[in-house]
């Protein structure tokens, strides 16, 4: 997922995830939250409060 | 302060709270020009406060990337003098400014002539509620060489790396594997 231009990353598959499925926790254009799927379906059934990935964190 | 408040609000009785709030925020004296940059350097140091809320240096130094900090070109970004893209190894010393001033896992294309391109930060690695995800950007291609496909370069090495790296998706900036020519 990104925070970008729908008219340029539209061309990689990026599309714009349905308004209230995902919050960032500082303010941002909502219409402007994209998201790729690399597996067909992936964000289907995903929604929630975006965070950071503690278990990655060093 | 008095003629803006005669000005805007005339019946100093029927006043309520919040007219009383934008009047004092209107009487402020305005920011001149050396206030706004010392006012602009506090916002960034708030900025560095809030993300040491984190635990990890590690994320305090994804969200400065996040929040655009690294989207600058820097001295430093001459430092390489191949056209290709690039990733900064993990164990990378810092004997330029370059090195520091990039996360690890970053990209960045460059010129032979070692003019900085553009780049693409690491990639963070996030939850959207309990599902794990990728955050990526900031993408930056320098003005002169925009409309040459370098975003679609970053982007694509992105996704090799992505493909590439199963379980461990962070690291994807730092594989060999993303080295490749690129005609500028």
């Amino acid at each position: 997922m990104l925070v970008g231009d729908e008219a340029y990353y539209g061309r990689f598959g990026f599309k714009p995830i349905p308004k209230g499925r995902a919050t960032m926790p500082g303010p941002v254009d909502y219409s402007r939250l994209l998201v790729a799927e690399l597996v067909d379906g992936a964000f289907a059934e995903v929604s929630g409060a975006i965070r950071p990935d503690w278990s990655m964190a060093r | 302060m008095l003629s803006v408040s005669s000005g805007l609000v005339p019946d100093t009785v029927t006043r309520g709270r919040r007219e009383m709030k934008l009047l004092a925020y209107l009487s402020q004296t305005p920011v001149t020009g050396a206030e706004r940059g010392s006012k602009s350097g506090s916002a960034g140091t708030m900025d560095r406060a809030s993300a040491r809320c984190y635990p990890a240096r590690y994320h305090e130094r994804s969200l400065s990337h996040i929040f655009g900090r690294n989207c600058q070109r820097r001295p430093g970004d001459r430092t390489f003098a191949r056209a290709h893209v690039r990733s900064r190894p993990a164990s990378c010393s810092a004997p330029t400014g370059f090195a520091s001033s990039r996360p690890p896992g970053s990209i960045v294309v460059h010129r032979s002539d070692r003019h900085a391109a553009g780049g693409f930060g690491a990639p963070m690695p996030v939850c959207i509620g309990d599902t794990k995800a990728l955050l990526l950007g900031p993408l930056t291609v320098e003005p002169p060489f925009r409309g040459r496909g370098i975003g679609r370069v970053l982007l694509d090495s992105c996704a090799e790396g992505r493909q590439g790296e199963g379980s461990s998706p962070c690291r994807a900036g730092r594989r060999r594997g993303l080295l490749r020519p690129v005609r500028l």
